[in-house]
């Protein structure tokens, strides 16, 4: 199958552009000119340069020899946490800062979770010397107080969101409520396949380099493509980054795995797709955890990244057309994923990757398997989540 | 056995107030908009509380937020305006909401309940123009419900008139860049704007809201338009009746002289 937006944004029967007429002028010339400037010779060559010299790209494709021996395949490791700022959001806001400056905007606003979105925007805007304000919920601010620092410290100012359930869901509220009041001048990053067209195609295309590098790497290697790629799905960027260039590849599955939170049927989780229905919340058509009436359901997930009750409208679509599975895993089956990761491999990944890396142990595998697993993002930032949650337990050998 | 409600209204300086269904408590709704009628308020909006109502300033979302806590639903609202014309209310009302909760509804069931309790109009601002046309145009025709379309100082004249040739209730007019309670637009740009938009010779009404709060700025912006819409102000206002007669009302006499007190002070 062929993953393409519509002329009005949608795949299938999601996404669109469901926005106040305070954000239409803002959101059609996105839409006129995203195309046109992202295809541009000097765009393309200054975005390549600056992915390679700035933010350390090309990724290794490393294979993991003991987690390859205990699943009896090959297990690739696609190292986004190598990445500078920890995490392959720096390749989308890489992509959306020098869009914003073709735009001619001198002022940009994010939204963050776990605040690697938040920090990877803060980097490109120090970068280019554009101010940048980055809005986060007071939960999130509280358990990702290290990304904060790093936030301010690159000179960004970090805004307190305190309603709703004061994570993702609220900040990405408020960073549009700023677009609203601030149309002329400013241009939205949003961090994920998320919000109104063309932002989730537009993050899909800057976070495409993923699988068009697995798919290379996989090629040099193997002289063949992978049979699995797999990766965590919050709003969804990482993993629409890699499963990218594999979509039309029949033979490549693709696995995205949600966090179940305490149990997808524990009503304290962020399982979308488990438990989403068809509505519209920033801006698009998707999928997304509500009540009856139609209210937006306060997700739950020891990873503040996968803490959203949304999805982008591309998962969306590729659950329902069936061609990605989509699975979960829980926060203590991602805390075990971290640990395994760390112990076998040492990599101590960010909580979001280890729910990627807690559903490899759910699966079977041919000894021909070759399994790309997208690590996400490194686990500094979560090392506060890691010492509570092992507490004693972490000199523990297993 | 419908009339227009709207043609009721007068040529110049229609006061509209809006406020959202379930707060302060969740069975005000007829209370205050039977107030609203006695202090000659000319029209209505009610809002439909949503979780996530990303066109509005901290004073609307808390109002929102409110009514969901005390239980408010689109449900519970329809409930509530059972005897919306069976009594003496007689002025038009609007309902004012976001999409999705419309959509899961039912988007056939919501205009047909909509129509039958007599609801005049309904303003939905997350509802794409396409979708309008593609989606919903049939839905307001068949049922007899006039839309409404939002205009701010950067919408241009072909999308306008556009809006326009729909035969709309009216305009909604942006004094401002911003979300609702905001700061109306400084004097020069909002004239220049109200002036444009007067000089094009429209059919339908413009009617100005978001940062219309008191006297001055109601008689600032209806100097070139028909008239203004008061919503957060008033929610703020509400905010005052917050001794209950019991679990889901407030107090009558409190609500009468609040409302009472608010629309002097704007008129």
């Amino acid at each position: 199958m062929k993953l393409e937006a519509s002329p009005t944004g949608f795949f299938g029967e999601f996404g669109g552009a469901y926005v106040p007429e305070m954000l239409y002028p803002n959101v059609k010339e996105l839409q006129e000119r995203y195309l046109e400037i992202i295809h541009d010779a000097t765009f393309e060559c200054e975005f390549q340069s600056l992915l390679r010299d700035f933010a350390g790209r090309p990724t290794p494709l490393f294979r993991a020899a003991t987690l390859s021996r205990l699943h009896g395949c090959e297990i690739l490791l696609k190292r986004e946490d190598l990445l500078h700022t920890g995490a392959h959001k720096i390749n989308n806001t890489i992509g959306q800062i020098l869009l914003a400056k073709r735009l001619g905007k001198t002022r940009i606003i994010a939204e963050t979770g776990a605040g690697q979105h938040g920090v990877a925007t803060a980097t490109v805007c120090a970068l280019m010397g554009i101010p940048c304000i980055v809005y986060m919920g007071e939960v999130d601010m509280q358990r990702q107080a290290l990304n904060v620092g790093r936030m301010r410290l690159l000179g960004a100012e970090v805004r307190s969101v305190t309603s709703g359930s004061k994570t993702l869901k609220d900040a990405t509220n408020e960073a549009m409520r700023d677009w609203i009041a601030n149309p002329h001048d400013t241009h939205y990053i949003i961090g994920s396949v998320v919000g109104p067209h063309p932002f989730p195609d537009m993050v899909a295309r800057f976070q495409s380099v993923i699988s068009a590098e697995i798919k290379e790497q996989c090629q040099a290697a193997y002289a063949s493509l992978p049979t699995h790629v797999i990766a965590c799905v919050g709003g969804g960027s990482n993993a629409m980054g890699g499963f990218f260039h594999f979509i039309e590849e029949p033979s490549v599955e693709l696995i995205g795995v949600e966090a179940a939170g305490c149990g997808v049927s524990s009503g304290r989780s962020a399982a979308t797709i488990a438990l989403g229905r068809n509505g519209i919340l920033h801006g698009s058509r998707t999928l997304f955890m509500q009540t009856a009436d139609g209210q937006v359901e306060e997700a739950h997930s020891i990873s503040a990244g996968l803490d959203y009750p949304g999805i982008g409208p591309q998962h969306a679509h590729l659950h329902t057309v069936g061609r990605v599975t989509y699975v979960q895993a829980t926060d203590a089956e991602a805390l075990s994923g971290a640990k395994t990761l760390a112990r076998r491999e040492g990599i101590i990944p960010a909580l979001e990757t280890a729910h990627a890396v807690a559903h490899l142990s759910k699966m079977s595998f041919k000894p021909t398997d070759k399994v790309v697993l997208v690590v996400s993002g490194r686990g500094d930032k979560d090392m506060g989540t890691y010492l509570e949650a092992f507490g004693g337990r972490i000199s523990d050998d297993n | 056995m419908t009339t227009n409600r709207f043609e009721q209204l007068p040529a110049q300086r229609a006061l509209s107030v809006f406020f959202t269904a379930g707060h302060p408590r969740r069975d005000d709704t007829l209370t205050v908009l039977k107030l609203l009628q006695e202090s000659e308020v000319n029209f209505v909006e009610i809002g439909f509380p949503f979780s996530d109502p990303i066109a509005d300033g901290p004073t609307i979302q808390a109002s929102n937020h409110t009514a969901l806590a005390n239980g408010m639903t689109l449900e519970r609202l329809f409930d509530q305006l059972a005897t919306l014309r069976t009594g003496e209310i007689t002025l038009p009302v609007l309902l004012m909401g976001y999409l999705n909760p419309v959509e899961q509804f039912g988007r056939e069931r919501f205009f047909e309940s909509a129509a039958r309790l007599g609801v005049d109009g309904l303003i939905l601002p997350d509802m794409p123009f396409d979708e309008y046309l593609s989606t919903y145009k049939p839905l307001y025709q068949k049922h007899k419900i006039q839309p409404v379309f939002l205009v701010t100082s950067r919408t241009d004249e072909a999308r306008i008139r556009a809006f326009d040739a729909e035969r709309p209730a009216f305009l909604y007019v942006l004094s401002s860049d911003a979300v609702t309670g905001g700061k109306a637009l400084v004097t020069t740009e909002r004239e220049a704007f109200f002036q444009r938009l007067a000089g094009m010779k429209l059919t339908s009404r413009l009617i100005v809201g978001f940062g219309v709060s008191d006297r001055e700025s109601f008689n600032a912006v209806t100097k070139h338009t028909a008239g203004a819409i008061v919503g957060s102000a008033f929610v703020r206002a509400l905010n005052g009746a917050s001794q209950g007669a019991s679990q889901h009302r407030s107090d009558p006499q409190a609500l009468r002289s609040l409302v009472n007190d608010f629309i002097t002070q704007v008129r």
